[in-house]
């Protein structure tokens, strides 16, 4: 189990978080850049000494400012898989690979037995002996992977494993990295990343950093059905809409958001209250655009132009110049149907039931 | 050579090449022929015969002696003493690290007669230094010390900062994940920090080498000229100069020859390569 209370400065920049991780439960740690996940992961594994604070990982304090307690870096049994798979550049594969065991005074044949298993484990033993400037992307995460877990050290700290992979490799590094988390067992991992998709997917848990401080934390599925703020909902590709509630038939209210008047069902644990702010949230993926107004029965429907189109995981995201601004996913297919590009005009429905509001 | 062969075979080529290109060509080619001509000079100005019997004239022989024997020793006090003053350099962060920094350069700048006056002075009998030692029976002027410590002097800046240079290049997260991996910082040291800067380690030991070889000014100042002791092949040089100057030329070419030599093993073995 890891726990870490802590205050940092980095520069101008203040972290103030707390994070705890259980045993076996993979901990995703997300925020945009600046939020301060680099710089808690460091103080974790001793390379940045917090202001204040304590970190104990298993029942072992590794910091704690008030005792006096820091436990130098090449003490603490961690295994980090730096941004960007920072690789030994002098060394081959399995130098890098034998670097921790070699490092922690193990036998010959220890660390022979050690590497080998690794290089097996990670599909490395036909790279063995590859300068590490030969090897693609992929395969050099694989070896920052099998380096930092060659050991099976307690705490396995990953920072961005996926950020600087082409998208092809994502997928197959992503499921390596499941598979290894998931054999982890009951010790500690910790996963930063910028991107939820990847935090979900992985992680049990997730922690939203924003600005050096915890915005939201909680699981995975509780986090994508109700992100408390807009950045979380944001970092989570949902639809946030803030505005003035007002009370309609049933359970449906309407959110005046800007520009826009948008009809949604009221949250049964949290639901809005008339004169107090209230939000509305909608998946892009419940939102249908049209080429022309639409027949049916969808209570929302809004007329405006494409502001902007991005990619997200296989499918196409439409951002419509509404303020405040409104996100739908579509398939690359229907995409291609309606001709979606920069500035043409479209119309987007969705229904009242699809949508949630909140107090 | 290669080049300027291809663009005299092909006027469609030598009309392809951008006028700044021709331009700096013609520059470069002078600058390339004043380093050549004196150099070439000096060949033709000896023959194998002479180069014969300068390799049986103990003098020479002895200045050559000298010389090897000096610039090793300088070679290894470099290597020792100016390894942690370039990690002090482009790690350390403290008050006066210019200043530091600058004073490492000064043996550069200086001319090297100040610098052996200044070393005479220090190391002098009257010297603060150099009387403690003379009170223990160790006379450092005129001594073979003293040419040890005039190469030093002189060279020693050119291993600091290239090392220094090649140590700053080190990216300092693959010094971090070395850590992390249970790596003492002593460990680290060795199996990462060093390795890396192995390049310019490599590139500032020739470059401070050459130096050493050639050093002249302070080394007659400080020690003399004294055959079989302090005199080295440049002071040998010198006052063969003024004796025979064809067997000067003969040590010149020899000189030369060996410093191209270092120069262009270097190179050629790319050993100086950044990885």
């Amino acid at each position: 189990m890891l726990r870490a209370d802590l205050v940092a400065c980095a520069g101008r920049f203040e972290l103030d978080a707390s994070i705890g991780a259980e045993a076996g439960v993979p901990l995703g740690l997300v925020g945009g850049n600046g939020a301060g996940k680099t710089t808690l992961l460091r103080c974790i594994a001793g390379l940045h000494r917090p202001e204040r604070g304590r970190v104990s990982v298993g029942g072992e304090v590794w910091f704690d400012r008030g005792r006096g307690i820091d436990v130098a870096a090449h003490r603490r049994p961690v295994g980090l898989v730096p941004q960007h798979g920072i690789l030994f550049p002098h060394l081959d594969v399995t130098g890098n690979v034998a670097y921790g065991p070699r490092a922690s005074g193990l036998s010959r044949t220890a660390v022979r037995r050690a590497v080998a298993v690794s290089l097996e484990r990670f599909s490395l033993i036909p790279l063995a002996r590859r300068r590490t400037g030969s090897l693609s992307g992929g395969e050099r995460q694989r070896v920052a992977l099998a380096r930092a877990c060659a050991l099976d050290p307690p705490l396995l700290l990953l920072d961005e494993p996926l950020a600087a992979l082409d998208p092809l490799s994502r997928i197959e590094a992503r499921a390596i990295l499941r598979e290894v988390v998931r054999e982890r067992g009951d010790r500690c991992t910790v996963l930063v990343t910028h991107d939820v998709r990847d935090a979900v997917d992985i992680a049990g848990r997730l922690v939203v950093l924003d600005g050096g401080r915890v915005l939201q934390e909680g699981t995975a599925t509780d986090m994508l059905q109700h992100p408390r703020s807009s950045l979380v909902a944001a970092l989570i590709g949902q639809n946030w809409l803030s505005g003035d509630p007002e009370p309609g038939a049933g359970d449906l209210w309407t959110v005046a958001a800007g520009e826009l008047r948008l009809v949604g069902v009221a949250d049964p644990g949290e639901p809005p209250q008339a004169g107090r702010p209230a939000y509305l949230l909608i998946d892009p993926r419940d939102i249908t655009l049209h080429a022309t107004l639409p027949e049916g029965s969808a209570q929302n429907t809004v007329r405006a132009r494409v502001s902007l189109l991005s990619e997200a995981g296989g499918h196409v995201r439409v951002t419509l110049g509404t303020t405040p601004p409104l996100t739908a996913e579509i398939t690359p297919g229907s995409a291609t149907q309606l001709g979606v590009h920069s500035g043409r005009i479209l119309w987007a429905s969705f229904k009242a039931t699809a949508a949630r509001v909140f107090g | 050579m290669n080049h300027v062969g291809q663009t005299h075979a092909g006027v469609r080529a030598a009309s392809a090449i951008p006028a700044h290109w021709v331009m700096s060509g013609i520059l470069a080619v002078i600058a390339a022929l004043f380093i050549a001509f004196p150099l070439a000079a000096l060949l033709t100005r000896t023959s194998v015969a002479d180069l014969l019997s300068a390799a049986r004239d103990p003098v020479v022989l002895d200045a050559m002696r000298v010389s090897g024997e000096t610039t090793a020793i300088s070679l290894l006090l470099i290597l020792l003493f100016g390894t942690p003053l370039a990690l002090v350099l482009a790690r350390g962060r403290f008050p006066g690290r210019a200043l530091l920094d600058a004073l490492v350069g000064l043996p550069l700048v200086l001319p090297p007669v100040v610098a052996g006056l200044a070393l005479l002075v220090a190391f002098g009998r009257t010297g603060p230094v150099g009387g403690a030692l003379g009170a223990l029976g160790i006379d450092i002027p005129l001594s073979t010390t003293a040419v040890v410590l005039a190469q030093s002097f002189v060279a020693g800046p050119f291993f600091v900062y290239a090392v220094a240079g090649g140590l700053a290049q080190v990216d300092t997260g693959v010094e971090e994940v070395a850590r992390t991996l249970g790596a003492t910082p002593w460990r680290v040291l060795w199996t990462v920090t060093i390795p890396l800067a192995r390049p310019a380690m490599v590139y500032g030991a020739v470059l401070s080498t050459a130096r050493a070889l050639g050093e002249f000014g302070a080394t007659i100042t400080v020690a003399g000229n004294v055959q079989g002791r302090t005199q080295t092949m440049p002071t040998a040089i010198f006052l063969a100069f003024e004796r025979d100057p064809h067997g000067a030329v003969a040590l010149a070419v020899v000189l030369a020859i060996v410093s191209f030599a270092l120069l262009l093993a270097v190179r050629g073995l790319r050993i100086a390569r950044p990885l």
